[in-house]
């Protein structure tokens, strides 16, 4: 494991978080999570351990049942739907294990996709940046075939140029490498480290790829819902 | 009001494409199921076409049949059946038909409100063809709208008949100039015999008139007299002539009689005149606003049961759309969960919906169209009437209402769609 030279800063603090399905079940339960602007953080730990709930939690995109989830100055727990969608569109990117691209469209316009929904003047910067993003990360933005076209490893960049294109503060990634070949993995693995350390981006991973625990700067595993253990 | 149906529709693309930048995810939408897409087009083209075919040709018809009766200003038969002489005098549809006398003829001819009198006698054919005898004015009336038309404007090649062994023929008639012909008695399946001792030859194809006369062999009214025998309604000194006067005495009769008056006032004077025990007279057009009535009614019950149809294909639509969308789903959740408001997926789905649905109404008035003309045709090949197929401003409602409609109805999977849960849904 990497030994961590992440920012100064708190960029997210969890504090006596509970998560409940609809039926009241507990799925998750974490005490205290701190995680530092730059830093990355791996999220590890058995199937049905809670890691992609935890993951979407802090996204924003379940609400939990009780705690505190602060990203920065802003508290996301206590948020309504809409303002949660807008600070997942202008602080967090998230990256899926079978990318979820448009097959059909090109490259840029699936990393340049939140242009679509963003007021014009932004949606133009958004292009641009997606444009750069991709060739940041070794791919031709002017390459207008269908992202379909590509390999398993290519497309996963182009999602996570998608996940960068708004100039988010925060990377969440839900086994981003699952999908690929060692190759590929390690190549994303690289990647997701140099968005932590250029870009001084908080990244958060669930993964049980090795490869990627080993470049973390922290391992938070994760049993039966609960958070047992925080690896340095 | 056509307006008002697209409102829909039009709220739906504003806000898709104007006010979010959903094209390119329309598109990949579209193109990610083509074949769905085109059986959603297909299966609205369809049903807005048949609504749309129903009015434009009841109007063809309602204007191809009152077009070829235009040049029979009033018929005179004797009494009975108004509608049956007229599909028999205009349509040249067979029926047996009491006939008018001579001495009734005579009284029409000279009657001083009367410009041509001409007589009208059918019930034999040549061939396929009905054969129709009746006098050269009135052949040249027929065709050029004038009874002292010029051969020039009524025929397209050769001479109108000089003597009762000639005919003319219709436009669409397919027979040749010069090829001798033998009448038959009856017309269709009702032949029962030939006229075996008469040899017509042909001397004259006729303008096309768009009625079914261009489907007539139009022989002399004297022609049909000799091919039954009954002589040739002429005096013995002129023995030989061709159209009026005739001998009272000696003419056959004939089943109808076309008039055209001095003044056209002077029509409804004699149809009161001619309207006894004796004779009936009555406007081609009268008739046909009665069968208009009927046909309206039809229509009534045809639109009743198109727009039923169109209701339950709506209902079909709207289920297999939501399905489809459920099949996006996925995608849709992944388009919240990277901070897209739920009004944008709204307007994503909703417009995708209303792209569907608009051009599938476009598609249908196509469809519409095609297959008015398709009838038209099949109905001026059974009847040699020729349907005019024309598309007018409130053809476009069905489609309009059928898409606004549709388009509105669609609000609902949009609008639950986003509203689904968006982790349940990245999980798949």
């Amino acid at each position: 494991m990497r030994s961590s030279n992440a920012s100064e800063g708190v960029a997210l603090a969890v504090r006596e978080l509970c998560v409940r399905a609809p039926s009241g079940r507990t799925l998750l339960e974490v005490g205290v999570l701190d995680v530092a602007h730059g830093a990355f953080v791996v999220l590890a730990g058995a199937s049905g351990a809670g890691k992609s709930t935890l993951l979407f939690t802090l996204a924003g995109l379940q609400r939990p049942a009780s705690g505190s989830i602060r990203w920065g100055a802003t508290e996301i727990a206590t948020l309504g739907e809409a303002a949660r969608a807008r600070f997942r569109a202008e602080r967090v990117g998230l990256v899926f294990q079978d990318f979820l691209l448009f097959d059909e469209l090109s490259a840029l316009d699936n990393a340049a996709l939140a242009g679509a929904w963003s007021a014009r003047p932004a949606s133009v910067v958004v292009r641009q940046r997606a444009a750069d993003l991709l060739a940041w990360l070794g791919l031709d933005a002017q390459d207008a075939r269908p992202v379909s076209t590509l390999s398993g490893g290519e497309r996963q960049r182009v999602a996570v140029a998608r996940s960068l294109a708004a100039d988010p503060s925060i990377l969440l990634a839900d086994e981003p490498t699952a999908s690929l070949d060692r190759d590929a993995a390690d190549r994303l693995t690289q990647t997701l480290r140099r968005i932590a350390d250029e870009r001084c981006r908080a990244v958060l991973v669930v993964s049980h790829d090795p490869t990627l625990i080993e470049a973390a700067d922290r391992v938070v595993r994760l049993v039966d819902g609960r958070v047992c253990d925080v690896a340095l | 009001m056509l307006t008002g149906w697209l409102i829909p529709p039009a709220c739906a693309l504003l806000l898709g494409l104007w006010r979010y930048r959903t094209g390119p995810l329309v598109r990949a939408l579209l193109r990610r199921h083509p074949g769905v897409a085109l059986v959603f087009v297909g299966l609205i083209a369809v049903a807005t076409g048949l609504g749309l075919a129903l009015g434009v040709q009841e109007r063809g018809i309602r204007a191809g049949s009152a077009g070829a009766a235009d040049r029979f200003d009033l018929l005179i038969t004797a009494p009975g059946n108004d509608t049956g002489a007229l599909l028999a005098a205009v349509y040249l549809q067979g029926a047996d038909l009491p006939l008018l006398s001579g001495e009734t003829f005579r009284r029409i001819r000279n009657d001083p409100a009367v410009a041509m009198a001409a007589p009208l006698a059918f019930g034999d054919s040549v061939g396929h063809a009905p054969m129709v005898g009746t006098t050269a004015a009135f052949v040249r009336y027929l065709v050029a709208g004038d009874a002292a038309a010029g051969d020039a404007a009524v025929l397209d090649e050769g001479r109108l008949f000089l003597n009762a062994r000639e005919a003319v023929i219709g436009a669409e008639v397919t027979l040749s100039l010069g090829q001798r012909v033998e009448p038959s008695h009856g017309i269709g399946g009702a032949v029962s015999g030939s006229h075996a001792h008469l040899q017509i030859e042909l001397t004259g194809r006729l303008a096309r008139t768009g009625t079914p006369w261009d489907r007539a062999v139009i022989v002399p009214v004297e022609t049909v007299w000799l091919a039954h025998g009954l002589g040739d309604g002429h005096a013995a000194d002129a023995r030989g002539a061709l159209g009026p006067p005739f001998d009272p005495s000696r003419m056959p009769g004939v089943p109808a009689v076309v008039v055209r008056a001095t003044t056209p006032g002077g029509h409804y004077t004699l149809r009161e005149r001619f309207t006894d025990a004796g004779s009936m007279a009555f406007f081609p057009a009268e008739v046909l606003m009665r069968l208009y009535a009927v046909l309206g009614d039809v229509r009534r019950l045809m639109s009743w049961l198109s727009g039923l149809t169109q209701v339950l294909v709506v209902i079909a639509i709207g289920v297999a759309l939501s399905i489809l969308l459920r099949g996006f789903s996925r995608r849709f959740a992944m388009l919240r969960a990277l901070g897209a408001p739920r009004r944008f997926v709204f307007s994503l789905v909703w417009t995708y919906a209303a792209i569907l649905l608009l051009v599938g109404a476009l598609a249908g008035i196509g469809v519409g169209v095609l297959a008015a003309s398709v009838l038209a045709d099949r109905i001026t090949a059974a009847s040699g009437v020729r349907m005019p197929v024309s598309l007018t401003l409130s053809d476009l409602i069905v489609p309009a209402m059928l898409a606004g409609v549709s388009v509105l109805l669609a609000v609902l999977p949009a609008g639950l769609l986003a509203r689904r849960p968006i982790v349940a849904d990245l999980r798949g």
